[in-house]
């Protein structure tokens, strides 16, 4: 079986087309069509083919590297198949210019022995090596090129048509001699149509199961979670299981511990176990010129805080590196953040609600940013009539509990104080929340009243609750409680298990922050890491390291010549290749085979052999073992059978053998014009017997 | 063993099997194809790889279904070389038939090699052992050594593609068998495979043929071995020498005593003298030597060396194979000795035996892991008396070879001992200077055999 001639060109110039790459696949394809115009043939051993096996993989891997860098995962597929024709192109064209045919996989990579101590010869002696099968590089790299073709910008029908019109060739070359073409015909074009069919509807599979993808996440999930919503699992009875994926890093400017705690997002009404932030409404955050500093909105003033208003508290700052999945979320923030200073990043946008709950958007996954914070600044905007609402059906054990801590007719700060007091002394922390409690009641009522147990979600929705019932204006606020120092990485470290939750109370004309979780709760949770916690630190702060010299790498100008690098590199490469005195020799082509002594056997034009092969045809088969003589006998008696009214007798076929055999092995050669004559008989011969059949 | 893993296994084996008798090349190619598609097809908002995927689909099903249509009927005979020796590839015809009244063209022949799977109960002999080896490497052993036990035939035939059948008619064409590894191998049956329209899918018709080649190991050309020794009295007599020599050479006659065995009474002596006589033959004195083979590999060299130890086995056997060969068995018996599941003795010479079937049980040996080289001792000293040379060959020359070797001299038995191994100068290096290895031991480095074995 032989490739198609002109095939590989074609599907090359065909991933050009497709992939808007002419200006590679052009040359790519007259280099892949030349060896059917040039003598040109490379002498290279095995070392040479593994040398440029290597290169290919080598190429493969540097864009390997270069996806990691450019962290584009969803065209991860795109990527990688679209540069496949020119990665492999030098085996293919190794193959091409190479003056042997019989390369194979184990050529390019061979195994690598078991034990690197043991001598060949002395394995050789009783094992000897399996020969492999020789492989012709040509259809698996047309395949490859078919499928890099795949990655098309553009969704034409003329796709389908270029990869059936570049199949058929190769089909037809494959096809047994035993099938007709009609037949051969017939099978495609129906293959060709289901499959036309067959596209389309795998297509619309595909859109229609996005779609119900989409909608079962959404509803899994609920839409716009997080500045507008937060699910809480009180309630739910079930066994809380936490992270111990590092989430954020925290390290203070002037080295002191940084605060407690980092807000998230702050809600104002409860109902049946949801937070939900009312009439939540985004604003854009002031900016500077140069797009690094970012600053918060006094939501009663609408403005910003003054430069000179800020210098008069000198604020602290604090550094947080956080991952920014999709380059969306929001910044967790300590109390009294005023200004935020990020690098300056594409697509940049910040927004901040009433709430103080800031969004950030940007061509990032990962965001270091330093929060200028001073305790005196509350940005929140003042208490509304949601800041007091309590649920209907938590009211009656709300009241029971004030009427027990006798907080009528108190003053805010006692209230605060008896309330702090009160968790204190009477509740407990926990995260097994698997205890059946009445049915008669809500959670909260349970928690209150029965259980005493909770996680920090139950400590600080019964606060704020309880807090509005006591006509205190309170809000509900989600973010990190910072209190892991890493010696490792000589910062804090906020995980994903101290998220935490805590209450914002209004008093004395500011938010202040009310924690009423027992302290124990750190411990408690830190008891439940498994040993293999720090190996996973140790692997996280790897790849935090790793990310930072990614993300400098892509920020910096230098990152757009990275392609120079890699040219740089294949210079050095070839230079390399030619220092170690490669024997690559220029040669001709030659006719067949590797071996340097053209043997040529006198008599084998004979035009018996053209008989021979056109006898077998019509299956009298000559054995191996069998003389033309023998041969010619075996046959005589089905000649008559078959041929009986022919004019070709088999006897003239045994006189010319005769002749063929004084050709073939006489030494005293016949003259030219016995030649001609003997010649030209066998031609009639021959030719009467194809007119015949 | 795990039942569950070995039926994976089987499932998995079966499931190669199957496509390698249906897949052409060029059909492996497309399923790899498919595959590839099916993942990076899978996202149709990404790449068109989806549409490739439809359309090798369709063609690899109708390649598929069309290849159940193949029908014929076929006849075969096949001409098998009983032997066939490691590395030497042997040729041999098959003549194939057409029973149909249609033209057959385009078919392909292959040969059937019959893969015996392990037992559920049999247990990998060395993998397990090896210590040095990690957890990963030691969870997929196990399945490591069965697919190289089913993947690793002791031959190869390759498929040859058979010349136009006319009907009723028939073609010859000739396989060529690559031995691999010594002993038999198996051969289940022939099947003729069709290609399908367009090159992708086999259809076959399997026709059975059980057969069986033995391949031996490969041998060594020796210089002619002169063993000093005696002839022995054997107590065997001429049933051991049935052809040759000094059998049933007529002696005397004397009077019965008893414990004479029956078929030594001269019944016509009886007859005249009328009391029992019996007639003495002459004793039985000729050559016998005996070929001892070490196949104790676990004291050879540690487990993780398996390579190793398996090359110094076969070389050993090899050694062994061209003493049977050319020790002149027409003048001398030859008892090989060695142990595997049990102690073995094996005698040929003198008419008993030939020296194929000692080659045939040499083909067989399996290496002895789980007892010590001691095992071999009683063997040995039973027959001692009626010895009179040794040839060993030995894989190592450790305290308990040393001990045979003293034991046999002792018995003032000649002895040839060749010691293989894969580096002489660490094994001189590793041997006490106190006592030396001797001079009648030879040291033979397997890199070297030929040259070695020459010079012996």
């Amino acid at each position: 079986m032989t490739f198609p001639r002109f095939l590989l060109g074609l599907t090359l110039l065909f991933w050009g087309w497709q992939t808007q790459t002419w200006a590679i696949a052009l040359p790519l394809a007259v280099v892949a069509e030349a060896p059917h115009f040039t003598p040109t043939r490379w002498d290279m051993a095995d070392a040479d083919f593994r040398r440029v096996a290597n290169l290919s993989l080598l190429l493969l891997l540097g864009l390997i590297v270069y996806m990691v860098v450019i962290q584009e995962w969803e065209k991860a597929i795109a990527l990688l198949l679209r540069w496949q024709p020119l990665l492999f192109f030098p085996i293919v064209a190794t193959q091409l210019y190479a003056q042997r045919d019989n390369l194979s996989l184990r050529t390019l990579f061979p195994p690598k022995p078991r034990h690197s101590l043991v001598q060949p010869s002395a394995i050789v002696t009783t094992a000897p090596a399996q020969p492999s099968q020789p492989l012709d590089f040509r259809y698996p790299y047309f395949a490859l090129c078919i499928l890099a073709a795949s990655v098309s910008p553009e969704r034409s029908p003329l796709f389908y048509l270029g990869l059936v019109a570049l199949s058929a060739p190769l089909l037809w070359q494959m096809r047994s001699p035993r099938f007709s073409p009609i037949l051969w015909s017939v099978l495609l074009g129906l293959a060709i149509g289901i499959g036309f069919v067959g596209h389309h509807g795998l297509r619309q599979l595909h859109l229609a199961l996005e779609q119900q993808a989409i909608a079962w996440l959404s509803e899994a999930f609920g839409v716009g979670a997080d500045p507008f919503q937060s699910n809480t699992a009180i309630g739910s009875i079930d066994q809380l299981k936490q992270s111990n994926a590092i989430l954020l890093r925290v390290a203070r400017d002037d080295g002191q511990p940084p605060p407690d705690l980092l807000r998230h997002a702050t809600y104002n009404r409860y109902n049946s176990s949801i937070w939900v932030a009312m009439d939540s409404t985004f604003q854009p955050l002031s900016v500077n010129d140069a797009g690094d500093q970012w600053w918060l909105t006094d939501t009663i003033t609408q403005m910003p805080v003054s430069p000179a208003q800020l210098d008069a508290v000198s604020p602290a700052t604090l550094t947080v590196t956080a991952p920014l999945p999709k380059g969306q979320g929001v910044l967790k923030l300590p109390e009294g953040t005023v200004q935020v200073d990020v690098p300056a990043i594409a697509e940049m946008a910040m927004e901040q609600n009433q709430y103080r709950t800031v969004k950030v958007e940007g061509k990032t996954d990962a965001l270091t940013y330093q929060a200028q914070f001073a305790p005196e600044f509350s940005l929140d905007s003042p208490p509304t009539a949601a800041d007091f609402e309590v649920p209907k059906s938590e009211e009656a054990a709300l009241n029971q509990v004030i009427a027990e801590l006798g907080l009528s007719g108190q003053s805010n700060q006692v209230i605060m104080r008896e309330i702090q007091q009160f968790f204190a002394q009477n509740f407990g922390y926990s995260l097994d929340l698997t205890t059946e409690a009445s049915k008669d009641r809500t959670a909260i009522a349970n928690f209150l009243l029965d259980t005493r147990t909770g996680h920090c979600e139950y400590f600080a929705t019964a606060t704020t609750l309880l807090l509005r019932t006591a006509g205190i204006p309170a809000r509900y606020a989600i973010g990190f409680s910072v209190h892991e120092f890493s010696p490792l990485e000589n910062q804090y470290i906020v995980r994903s298990r101290h998220a935490h939750a805590w209450t914002l109370a209004y008093v004395d004309g500011a938010w202040q922050t009310l924690d009423t979780t027992p302290p124990t709760w750190i411990a408690q949770e830190n008891a439940m890491v498994s040993m293999w916690g720090k190996v996973g630190d140790f692997f996280s702060w790897g790849q935090f390291q790793l990310g930072m010299v990614v993300r400098s790498l892509r920020e910096s100008e230098m990152f757009q010549y990275w392609w120079l690098l890699a040219v740089l590199w294949g210079l050095w490469a070839l230079w390399r290749q030619w220092r170690s005195g490669s024997n690559i020799k220029r040669a001709k082509l030659q006719a067949k085979s590797t071996t340097a002594v053209d043997l040529v056997i006198p008599g084998t034009d004979s035009v018996f052999y053209q008989i021979e092969q056109r006898l077998t045809e019509q299956g009298w088969t000559r054995q191996p073992s069998e003389t033309f003589k023998q041969w010619l006998d075996r046959i005589d008696a089905s000649w008559q059978v078959k041929n009986g009214e022919l004019d070709c007798s088999l006897a003239e076929l045994k006189t010319l053998l005769a002749l063929h055999y004084r050709y073939r092995f006489d030494p005293v050669k016949m003259d030219a014009s016995e030649q001609e004559k003997w010649r030209s008989q066998l031609q009639s011969w021959l030719s009467q017997f194809q007119t015949k059949n | 063993m795990d039942r569950l893993r070995y039926r994976l296994f089987l499932i998995g084996y079966g499931l190669q099997r199957w496509l390698a008798r249906r897949l052409t090349p060029a059909g492996w190619l497309g399923l790899s194809c498919l595959m590839i598609t099916a993942v990076a097809g899978s996202d149709t908002h990404q790449t068109l790889a989806y549409q490739v995927f439809a359309f090798l689909w369709m063609v690899m099903a109708i390649a598929f279904l069309y290849s159940f249509t193949f029908r014929g009927r076929f006849g075969i005979q096949r001409t098998l070389p009983p032997f066939a020796s490691v590395g030497m590839a042997v040729s041999y015809r098959v003549v194939v038939r057409n029973y149909t009244s249609r033209f057959q063209r385009g078919l392909w022949l292959m040969e059937e090699i019959d893969t015996p799977l392990p037992h559920p109960s049999e247990s990998p002999p060395i993998i397990d052992k090896s210590a040095s080896r990690n957890s990963l490497s030691r969870s997929i052993a196990y399945y490591r050594w069965l697919w190289n036990r089913v993947n690793r035939p002791l031959g190869r035939i390759r498929m040859v593609e058979i010349p136009p059948i006319p009907p009723k008619g028939q073609v010859e064409v000739r396989l060529t068998l690559q031995p691999f590894q010594r002993g038999p191998l198996p051969l289940k049956g022939v099947t003729i495979l069709r290609p399908g329209p367009f090159g992708l899918c086999y259809g076959y018709r399997r026709i059975a043929l059980p057969e069986v080649v033995w391949i031996l190991p490969p041998r060594y050309a020796l210089s002619a071995i002169n063993l000093p020794g005696m002839r022995r009295y054997q107590s065997g007599g001429v049933a051991l020498a049935s052809a040759v020599g000094e059998s049933d050479e007529f002696r005397s006659l004397r009077d019965y005593q008893p414990g004479d065995p029956l078929r030594k009474i001269h019944w016509k002596s009886w007859a005249k003298t009328g009391k029992p006589v019996v007639r003495e033959d002459q004793d039985e004195f000729f050559v016998r030597h005996a070929l001892i083979l070490d196949t104790f590999l676990d004291t050879v060299l540690d487990t993780t060396q398996e390579d190793w130890a398996d090359a110094s086995l076969e070389a050993a056997l090899s050694v062994a194979a061209s003493f049977a060969c050319e020790v002149r068995t027409q003048e001398s018996l030859l008892d090989l000795m060695f142990v595997g599941p049990e102690a073995y003795c094996f005698t040929v010479g003198r008419g008993v035996g030939h020296t194929e079937q000692m080659l045939r049980i040499l083909a067989a040996v399996e290496p002895c892991r789980d007892r010590p080289f001691n095992t071999l001792h009683p063997l040995i000293l039973e027959r001692a008396s009626i010895l009179s040379g040794c040839i060993c060959v030995f894989l190592t020359w450790d305290q308990a070879r040393q001990d045979l070797v003293q034991t046999l001299r002792a018995l003032q038995l000649p002895t040839l001992v060749l010691v293989l191994t894969l580096d002489k100068a660490a094994l001189v290096a590793a041997q006490p200077a106190d006592p030396p290895i001797p001079h009648d031991v030879r040291v033979l480095e397997l890199s070297q055999l030929q040259e070695e074995l020459m010079t012996l």
